[in-house]
């Protein structure tokens, strides 16, 4: 992409102010969209170098691409953020923090799963209780939900696949879903069997490269999507996944091999990945469930809701499981976890995420919905932090537990 | 000017300010084709801040220049390169909410659509809503004394402010107007600051007036084969006694750009068509809406389009909505106008306007208020070349000697900004000018405030 001549397509009507969540918050002009396409347009015509303030300002972001949703000249922010980061990034390097995460840890799902195990062992002894103490990580800490005693690849060694005459669809692995919410990778796996679909993880496949791209590590974030890719086997017709941010990356990578001899292969790829309930709304015949008959509200999850156009199909989800929808305000609203911001921009995020508890407590409902497990962590911290201890699930678990009881009772 | 020693008395404070140009380049521009990088970008958080401010920028001939959310299209926020851009978007609460006398009590940032919220919650009305009303402020409204559609039936921001505090070019806080509604005490310096485009001081308080809101709106599209019987309609509605709370116009152009890009169901060879809204007690609506329909098909209208609840209601605005956006897909930048006319004059003036256009061959997109004479010509410039800039500029030129011809006005509601300074001329005596400038220096004496902005 040539971001000068995309950065040159904003008329600086200045929209994007009224739906930008850290504009709101802060009301600088930095933090909205039209400042940094600004900076874009400057930096791209070499009248101003990116250095740390430039820096500040395109790390402000969400990606919540709520701005892309009304911008009238439809300029692609969310790409022109990224590619600046990346600018950044191969000018300027990261800290060693980031270097070790980003290029050595998330990469490799058994290292993950180390971290996985580290961090059980971590809440099985006193340790939480006492970094607690710690002034600076006495709120932070509590982000991180209870860590499920088997990561969902462990428990997958241990399942047996049935087969399907409905066909056999591939099931990408998130890392949220493998080390933090192996009940969702059930859900699905459950789900899609119980339809009538042969189902092939992806086990091969690595994590989405979100988090590389969102960091500018353009390289690194090139071999994960490579990996994946290469982990799909040719005869499958659809990937489908349970993370919305994953989902929106997958679907993102043409983009990242933009011009390169990978690019027909990322197309053919990204083709093919589908958000689970965008999936078994179209493509499956979803038998008669249980009726649930659970009070529940649904946080449209920004890479879901804007970036895949995906929001009826979690809703016919839940209405299919007998789930009692009460819409919140502003369901389409960035929660304010948006990968790791939450934790990098903690206070900032913390303004955002009261105002969704808000909503979410304004409906009354029993528990909260969402097809994302980084809003889910977000959202579960935030009820926890104010009091409002509801639950939160993925569509797909409403289904599967509706399914699943109905075929107890036959 | 001596901007060093300036900025010493403002980082001896705990005011906040932003120096480096990878900040304050996101302060340089507006919704004009203009800009300028500022020297420093301050964000004071109070009256008082900005009285130092002030006082400080005057002792030193520092040149400083109000923002809010900087949606101006005549390039009012754009100031001297070099000089301080005054941001007041974090003095934004809405300090009082008075439902006993009607009133609200606001800081210069608030959103304009963040108050009417606010006041709506509690059945209240405050009906200035220009086109940015979702990003601009207050502060912004007033000095550029908005409007919007409603304001045929409801009047600009003037009429709706009781009060203000300003903060002179000095740094010295004056007040004046309260929660009174009845208030001839003294000179009316309302009207000398409000529409003032921030040349004669900084708003940091205003007291608004409320009224009820109204219990009912409901919509209609008229379509039309030929711009007269629009502009007839207008005035036989009017003459009936029913005054709607808008009277939107959209010409041929505007309807097929909307369409190619977001669907509304719009004809595409009509003339023009009309949105007129009428709100009130819900009887009186539906009796005002039966016969605002006779009087359109009276006139001529082809078609009527009534929508029948808020949804239907919603769909109709939503084609209008989406214009400056079809517009803005269609070219690579857009030239805003906004000269308005007498009522009468309307068709008139938007026949010329689009003689001009074609005359510079520069495809030009009308929209209007015709319930108040004020016409949105739109240019969609394709290449920007300086030999099409020109064309522009010439075509704009035209356009507003046509207006004053009609004995129109260079501005309606958008303010004379830096873009329409050099028309000032053609629209007021010398005398007139001077007294203008005699007003300003006598405020102003070191020209410190928006030097280039109007005057």
């Amino acid at each position: 992409m040539n971001y000068e001549e995309e950065a040159n397509r904003c008329r600086r009507c200045g929209m994007c102010q009224a739906v930008c969540p850290l504009y709101q918050a802060e009301r600088r002009e930095q933090f909205v969209a039209r400042g940094k396409v600004r900076l874009t347009k400057i930096a791209e015509e070499g009248r101003i170098g990116l250095g740390e303030r430039a820096k500040t300002t395109f790390y402000n972001c969400l990606d919540c691409r709520a701005c892309m949703e009304v911008c009238p000249a439809e300029v692609n922010v969310s790409r022109l953020v990224k590619g600046m980061r990346s600018k950044i990034y191969n000018q300027h390097g990261d800290n060693l923090l980031l270097n070790v995460a980003l290029e050595h840890l998330t990469p490799f799902p058994k290292r993950l799963e180390l971290t996985r195990k580290s961090l059980k062992l971590y809440q099985t002894t006193g340790l939480p209780s006492l970094v607690r103490l710690v002034p600076s990580l006495k709120e932070k800490e509590k982000i991180l939900p209870e860590v499920p005693k088997r990561s969902f690849r462990t428990e997958l060694k241990a399942r047996t696949a049935r087969s399907g005459k409905k066909g056999k669809v591939a099931y990408y692995i998130s890392c949220t879903t493998d080390i933090l919410y192996p009940q969702v990778g059930k859900a699905v796996l459950d789900v899609l069997e119980i339809c009538g679909f042969e189902v092939y993880p992806l086990i091969e496949g690595t994590c989405c490269g979100v988090p590389q791209m969102g960091y500018g590590h353009t390289a690194r974030a090139k071999d994960m999507a490579l990996q994946n890719m290469r982990a799909v086997p040719e005869d499958i017709e659809f990937i489908v996944n349970d993370c919305a941010t994953c989902g929106s990356g997958l679907k993102e990578y043409p983009e990242l091999f933009e011009g390169t001899e990978h690019e027909e292969m990322a197309g053919h790829f990204a083709k093919r990945i589908m958000d689970i309930s965008a999936f078994l709304r179209q493509h499956a015949d979803i038998p008669a469930g249980e009726n649930l008959g659970i009070k529940v509200t649904y946080h449209d999850p920004c890479h879901l809701s804007r970036a895949q156009k995906v929001k009826q199909e979690p809703r016919d989800i839940i209405a299919h499981s007998g789930g009692q929808l009460i819409e919140m305000k502003n369901s389409g609203r960035c929660c304010g976890g948006a990968g790791t911001f939450g934790l990098t921009h903690f206070d900032l995020a913390q303004k955002i995420l009261r105002q969704k508890v808000e909503d979410i407590k304004a409906t009354g409902a029993e528990a909260v919905v969402t097809g994302c497990p980084a809003c889910r962590m977000q959202i579960a911290f935030g009820l926890k932090n104010y009091d409002q201890e509801l639950p939160v699930y993925h569509p797909v678990e409403l289904l599967a537990k509706s399914l699943k009881e109905h075929e107890t009772e036959k | 000017m001596n901007f060093q020693a300036f900025l010493q008395v403002i980082q001896s404070q705990t005011i906040e300010v932003q120096c480096d140009p990878q900040d304050t380049s996101c302060f340089a521009y507006d919704a004009s084709n203009l800009e300028s990088l500022p020297g420093a970008v301050v964000f004071p958080k109070d009256t008082q801040e900005v009285s130092t401010i002030l006082e400080a920028a005057n002792r030193f001939g520092v040149p400083v220049t109000p923002r809010g959310a900087g949606t101006s299209l005549a390039g009012g926020t754009i100031g001297i390169a070099g000089g301080v851009a005054l941001s007041l978007t974090q003095m934004n609460q809405i300090m009082e909410i008075d439902e006993e006398n009607l009133t609200a009590i606001v800081q210069p940032g608030v959103v304009t659509h963040e108050l009417h919220q606010a006041v709506e919650r509690l059945g209240l009305f405050y009906p200035p809503d220009p086109g940015s009303m979702k990003m601009s402020t207050i502060g912004g409204n007033i000095s550029v004394n908005a409007g919007g559609p409603h304001c045929f039936k409801y009047g600009v921001t003037k009429d709706y402010i009781l009060g203000l505090e300003i903060v002179l070019a000095n740094g010295r806080v004056i007040r004046f107007g309260g929660k009174n509604i009845k208030n001839v005490s003294g000179l009316d310096l309302g009207s000398l600051f409000i529409g003032s485009e921030g040349t004669l001081g900084v708003v940091t308080e205003a007291t608004l007036r409320l009224i009820p809101l109204p219990e009912t709106q409901r919509t209609i599209l008229a379509v039309y084969n030929n711009l007269d019987e629009a502009a007839r309609t207008v005035s036989d509605i009017v003459r009936n006694k029913i005054v709607p709370a808008t009277l939107e116009l959209m010409d041929q152009e505007s309807m097929c750009l909307i369409e190619r890009v977001r669907p509304a169901n719009l004809p595409l060879d009509a003339a023009a068509a009309i949105l007129i809204a009428v709100d009130g007690p819900t009887a009186q609506v539906e009796k005002d809406m039966k016969l605002v329909e006779t009087i359109c098909l009276h006139n001529g209208a082809r078609e009527v389009r009534l929508a029948r609840d808020d949804e239907e209601q919603e769909k109709l605005w939503e084609g209008r909505r989406s214009a400056n956006g079809a517009m803005s897909q269609n070219c690579k930048a857009l030239v805003v106008e906004d000269a308005s006319v007498p009522r009468s004059k309307l068709p008139e003036m938007i026949r010329k306007t689009k003689e001009i256009a074609d005359r510079y061959q520069l495809p030009c997109a009308v929209l209007g208020h015709s319930g108040d004479g004020n016409v949105h010509p739109h240019l969609l410039l394709q290449e920007l070349t300086n030999e099409e800039w020109e064309r522009a500029d010439k075509a704009v030129d035209e356009i507003f000697r046509a207006a004053l011809d009609l004995g129109g006005t260079l501005t309606g509601e958008h303010g004379i900004g830096l873009v329409k300074k050099k028309y000032m001329n053609w629209q007021f005596s010398p005398d007139t000018m001077d007294l203008m400038r005699v007003l300003k220096n006598t405020l102003d004496p070191n020209r410190i405030l928006n030097r280039d902005i109007m005057l």
